[in-house]
């Protein structure tokens, strides 16, 4: 007998016995349910990475200046001896190591470290960061405009009061029309308008805190509220506790709302903190990926040195080192843990599926001795029964499949929705769903239908 | 439908030589046949007559190759049947042999076609001719109204007749039927004999077990089996005719 007529006999057992099969089916679907959502959250959780390397820039070194402004002891002992992060070093840097083919110190416009008010007419930003740069920003980070141009080296050099914004930071104050040539108002100095950039992708949901600038404005402004209240508070523990709640989220909303001026207008007029450093920030972007070890190697011990912290462990020195890549291979194992869980998951309810659909076949066996002996009585082979048995199993598997696949999607709907991990849909998830339970019919469904095909026709077709 | 081409030279069908069949059950050996030799003809019907426990059914299941004889010589058709392997003996019950069971083992969740149209699935052959051929024969026998059902929804005798259909279907050399009227009233037997009879004078060659004389009279030789051994043969003197016009199976285009 040949395959196809297995296949629609096998089809045909199935649908008689249609409770039957949708009980023995529950598990596969479950089973293939998780595996899909495996893979969907796998996959997003790959393109927030890859999403991450081209906000970060994968050949970028990133040196961030610690300010300890909560830890006053710290913040002492390192002023003894430097002045912090100093646009002088950020240069010499940038110019004289010729494994960097680009970089941009950045300054935070944070007066006492409290937010910067923006506002165009009556209308306020919420929650923006302005940032003093070079026009070599846009390079170094690999954004692109949408509309005007980014900052020249002329705005720098003659400290021009000019700003390029980000697409949230236009929506708030131009929700109609175009921003160019706008005039907006940063602690009350006014800027005018010369670019707006492309909205970046940025790591929402599954690396901060999740964040949506349309949804969630209420609920900025009540942290902004306790955010002014914080500095009366004097107990610093709670203080900074808070603060760095704040920070977080500030973070995070800069990530769309940011403000670029050129870094001589934000030198000029920062209302510094006695202990802050002159530069916040120096993004270096080296010639490729192979340089960062030798290249972030170089800044530590030049930065050590010049800070005269070789004494100091590098977690209390004033700046920090950090490169794209080595966020990425943390997130990447984050998720690599994260994976096996999951597919320890899959694999234990794949495997529980498949002992139920041995459990319903092997009683399915029992109760149609009799057919099995008729069929053999007319001329049917070990082999034709065997197929049949094992194209009911594998049949029961692929149409759960099928379910599972439907439901392993809502699952992963619901995990982007309540844990906030992306998840995105992978064909190959599908592939893998169809393959693996095909195989978990296969597997499980051999030994009933091989104890099928050995009965003795005679004795399955005696009454019981 | 007279002698098959396929007879051996001296036109026998089953030709069985000191055939004996052991069974074990635990430490226990049973011998049920203990060398049997026969022959059947080509067009002859043979009963074979036997008590309960005589060996009649397991000599039956042996001639349908449902089972291998421990020793003997068994030539089915033509072809010997000892040391074949299960897919030969599948394709020698599928091709040569057309069972008949008391119980009529039909599957109760297909309709009468399918049921009879089932050897031929196994033969490989496309579903459109062997359900075509499957009513052919069910019209034949009288069942055309009742193509759709399924073989619950139908009389014992229907049963019986739907049954007879799926051994015919394959042009089967040889027609094996185990106690045949045994669950059925006597005017549905008497309907089954008259089927017998009628596939019988169109040159089938029939075999039935039973223990009923009654039902033995109605074929030509009758073979009494008693402890596994035949125990004497008799040619039937008077045959009875089943009453009836019987059924017409001229003009029949099955099994060329």
């Amino acid at each position: 007998m040949f395959w196809f007529e297995s296949i629609r006999v096998g089809l045909k057992g199935l649908a008689i016995h249609k409770v039957r099969t949708a009980l023995s089916m529950t598990g596969i679907v479950f089973g293939v349910a998780s595996v899909v959502a495996v893979v969907a959250v796998a996959e997003g959780g790959k393109q927030e990475v890859l999403r991450l390397l081209e906000t970060l820039g994968a050949a970028n070194i990133v040196v961030e200046a610690q300010n300890f402004e909560h830890d006053h002891e710290k913040a002492e002992a390192v002023r003894r001896r430097s002045k912090g992060l100093t646009l002088a070093e950020a240069t010499y840097l940038g110019e004289n190591l010729p494994i960097f083919v680009a970089y941009a110190p950045m300054k935070h416009l944070r007066p006492y470290g409290k937010p910067v008010n923006v506002r165009r007419k009556e209308q306020s930003v919420s929650n923006p960061a302005v940032v003093g740069t070079f026009p070599s920003y846009v390079e170094v980070m690999g954004f692109s405009l949408r509309e005007g141009r980014f900052l020249d080296d002329a705005d720098e050099r003659l400290t021009r009061r000019v700003c390029v914004i980000e697409e949230d930071v236009r929506r708030e104050l131009w929700p109609t029309g175009s921003a160019l040539g706008g005039q907006l108002f940063i602690d009350n100095e006014p800027y005018q308008v010369v670019g707006v950039l492309e909205p970046k992708h940025t790591g929402e949901g599954k690396f901060e805190l999740a964040s949506d600038p349309d949804f969630g404005d209420g609920h900025e402004e009540e942290e902004a509220d306790g955010a002014k209240a914080t500095p009366q508070q004097q107990e610093t523990k709670r203080r900074s506790d808070v603060d760095k709640l704040w920070e977080k989220v500030v973070d995070e909303k800069e990530l769309n709302k940011r403000i670029y001026i050129p870094l001589a207008c934000a030198l000029s007029r920062t209302t510094q903190s006695r202990t802050a450093s002159e530069i916040d920030e120096v993004i270096y972007r080296a010639r490729s990926v192979d340089d960062l070890p030798v290249a972030k190697d170089l800044v530590i011990r030049f930065l050590t040195a010049k800070h005269s912290m070789s004494d100091f462990e590098p977690q209390d020195r004033d700046f920090k080192v950090q490169v794209a890549m080595d966020l990425i291979r943390q997130t990447q194992e984050n998720q690599r843990i994260f994976n096996w869980v999951m597919r320890a998951t899959a694999g234990i309810s794949l495997l529980v599926g498949g002992i139920g659909i041995m459990n319903i076949m092997l009683a399915n066996v029992t109760e149609r001795r009799r057919e099995v002996g008729i069929r053999r009585a007319v001329g049917a082979t070990e082999g034709d029964i065997l197929r049949q048995f094992i194209v009911e199993a594998v049949g029961i598997c692929l149409v759960g499949a099928v379910i599972g696949i439907v439901f392993g999607y809502g699952l992963s709907w619901l995990v982007s929705l309540l844990a906030g991990y992306k998840t995105a849909f992978a064909l190959w998830g599908l592939f893998v769903a169809l393959i693996v339970s095909f195989a978990d019919g296969l597997a499980f469904g051999i030994y009933p239908a091989y104890k099928a095909a050995k009965l003795d026709p005679i004795e399955a077709l005696r009454l019981e | 439908m007279p002698d098959s081409p396929r007879s051996s030279g001296n036109g026998c069908v089953i030709r069985a030589r000191e055939v004996r069949k052991t069974y074990e059950s635990g430490a226990r050996k049973v011998e049920a046949l203990c060398g049997v030799s026969f022959e059947v003809r080509a067009g002859e019907f043979v009963s074979i007559m036997g008590a309960s426990g005589s060996g009649k059914s397991t000599l039956l299941h042996v001639l349908g190759c449902l089972h291998q004889a421990t020793s003997g010589l068994y030539e089915l058709d033509g072809v010997r049947v000892e040391g074949l392997d299960d897919v030969e003996l599948s394709r020698l019950r599928n091709s040569k042999i057309g069972v008949v069971f008391q119980q009529y083992n039909l599957l109760p969740n297909e309709d009468i076609v399918s049921n009879v149209a089932l050897p031929l699935l196994y033969s490989g052959i496309p579903r459109g001719v062997r359900e075509a051929r499957a009513r052919e024969i069910l019209v034949m026998l009288g069942l055309g109204d009742r193509l759709e059902h399924k073989p619950t929804e139908l009389s014992g005798g229907q049963e019986q007749r739907v049954s007879i259909a799926r051994a015919l279907v394959n042009n089967p050399a040889i027609i094996l039927a185990d106690e045949p009227t045994g669950s059925l009233d006597s005017e549905s037997g008497l309907e089954v004999m008259s089927v017998f009879q009628s596939l019988n004078k169109i040159g089938k060659t029939i075999i039935q077990v039973t223990h009923d004389r009654d039902k033995a009279d109605y074929s030509k030789r009758i073979i009494h089996i008693r402890d596994g051994t035949i125990e004497a043969e008799e040619a039937v003197g008077n045959v009875r005719q089943a009453p009836g016009a019987g059924v017409d199976f001229s003009g029949t285009s099955w099994g060329d």
